[in-house]
């Protein structure tokens, strides 16, 4: 199972197909690059299909992106006009697509990288000679933020609780509420980074230079293979691209 | 009428045992019933079913003969006011005055009743000289007393209190259990979380014991 792999693994392949993302400018690479990426979830223990319906909203916004995009994109292949003035332009239109197709697939490398828990990511990171303290930050900050959508979304639940239904409210009321909310949760956050700070030093974090790990990590015959794979068919890729012959 | 459970299934997880199996109880306005059990044994989970906060396998929960189902959060929240086992995570304003006067802002109550409420509640639990103090910089039990002052402020017929008792002092503990002696005559129903079995004795008719993911009722003074 590719999810048992090495983190440093996962950092390699999802750092090889990120970098293709950034580097492809064209939906007829960058659409079969996604589709890669589609078929390797499934093997990291990801449900690309319940990720698509719970980020609904975030797919309109980029969807929205894309044709923002279209509009404001100089071309010289009208699509749509009205009279003298071009609305939207086919170079615009797969600059659009690009964006977002580029976006799914970085996203989908998160999901690669957040199939290992993130206290194997700092050892991985801290393998390759990162400062400890550094790569424990990353991995507090990976970590604190589902805490924080998780306690947000228990004040909601409270709020409606105390008789708000936030779903039949006017807008203007709705915003209103949210911005008296500010300034507690974020007051909150900050109160609860303080206390970790605390809790992590009284355990005794940094009061020794060096430290052990409860699991060790070792990098096997499959970890080498997936590297020096994924690797040489990136650097193979780009090499291919920029000569123009694919 | 009351607030009732049916035959209410429940587990987090798809491939997990049950956690709760064939739970079935009502309240009455005027009673209080306890709900005890071990750590871990679900009681936090069965209330936040009972306030739809997560929703059962099987089985199914009316409030006054309406399912459910069929109720906003926020029309479930008039019906029935949820103490948090964790206050923290209930309390959302600037100040501890405004925190018992939110759910009075939404309402059609005149501001004159509606500060007089807040008054009383804010007197009688202690909190009168923390009206403009931040909710998070008051100590556990005064937070406690606060997150109850906000959901009394509805004055719903049901409460479900998780765990109201724990960060009280010996005198807080006696106000409290007086207080919900007064709505309980005020023919309010009380569903009681607690690990405290003096306090549950006090104050409950019925008491109810979640186990390993069973459960028995004994009906009658205990
Ligand atoms: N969100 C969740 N996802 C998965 N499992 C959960 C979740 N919340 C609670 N559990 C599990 O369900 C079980 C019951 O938890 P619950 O909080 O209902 O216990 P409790 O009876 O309230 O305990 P306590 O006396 O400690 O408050 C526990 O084993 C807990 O680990
Ligand atoms: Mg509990």
């Amino acid at each position: 199972m590719l999810k048992e792999l090495d983190p440093r693994s996962k950092v390699v392949l999802s750092g090889v197909l990120a970098t293709l993302a950034v580097f492809f400018n064209h939906p007829f690479y960058l659409l079969p690059l996604l589709l890669f990426t589609l078929v390797l979830l499934p093997f990291f223990d990801c449900r690309p299909l319940q990720l698509i319906l719970r980020m609904r909203r975030l797919i309109m916004i980029l969807l929205g992106l894309m044709i923002i995009q279209s509009v404001f994109y100089p071309g010289d292949t009208p699509l749509i006009e009205i009279g003298t003035w071009t609305l939207a332009t086919l170079e615009g239109l797969l600059q659009g697509l690009s964006l977002v197709l580029r976006l799914f697939i970085i996203l989908g490398c998160g999901l690669i990288l957040s199939s290992s828990p993130p206290a194997r990511f700092v050892q991985g990171l801290v393998a390759w000679a990162l400062p400890y303290e550094l790569a424990y930050m990353v991995s507090l900050g990976i970590r604190f933020l589902p805490l924080l959508r998780e306690e947000a979304g228990d004040v909601f639940t409270a709020l409606q609780l105390r008789g708000v239904d936030l779903k039949r409210m006017p807008w203007v009321k709705q915003l209103r509420i949210y911005r008296s909310l500010f300034f507690p949760l974020v007051t909150m956050a900050i109160l609860r980074s303080k206390q970790i700070a605390l809790s992590m030093e009284a355990r005794a974090f940094r009061a020794f230079p060096r430290r052990t790990f409860l699991h060790s990590l070792q990098l096997k015959t499959p970890d080498y293979a997936t590297m020096i794979i994924s690797l040489s068919a990136g650097v193979s890729l780009i090499f291919l691209y920029f000569r123009g012959l694919i | 009428m009351g607030l009732k459970a049916t035959n209410i299934h429940f587990r987090y997880e798809k491939k997990q045992p049950l956690l709760l199996e064939n739970i079935n109880f009502s309240i009455e306005r005027g009673e209080c019933l306890a709900l005890l059990g071990p750590n871990g044994s679900g009681k936090t989970t069965l209330s936040k079913i009972l306030i739809g906060i997560l929703k059962p396998e099987q089985g199914e929960i009316t409030v006054n003969g309406k399912n459910l189902k069929n109720l906003s959060l926020a029309q479930i929240g008039e019906q029935v006011g949820y103490l948090f086992q964790n206050p923290n995570r209930q309390l959302f304003c600037s100040t501890v005055e405004e925190e018992v006067s939110f759910a009075l802002q939404f309402r059609e109550t005149k501001s004159e009743t509606g500060k007089e409420k807040v008054d009383h509640l804010l007197g009688f639990f202690g909190l009168d000289h923390l009206r403009g103090k931040f909710p998070f910089t008051l100590s556990q039990g005064e937070r406690q007393r606060l997150a109850l002052a906000a959901i009394m402020a509805l004055e719903p017929p049901f409460f479900i209190l998780d765990e109201p008792t724990t960060g009280l002092d010996v005198r807080r503990r006696k106000e409290l259990l007086y207080y919900l002696q007064k709505l309980l005559q005020e023919n309010r129903g009380i569903l009681l979380i607690t690990h405290d079995q003096k306090f549950a004795e006090e104050i409950s008719s019925k008491k109810m014991e979640l186990k390993d993911q069973s459960f028995s009722e004994g009906v009658g003074r205990c």
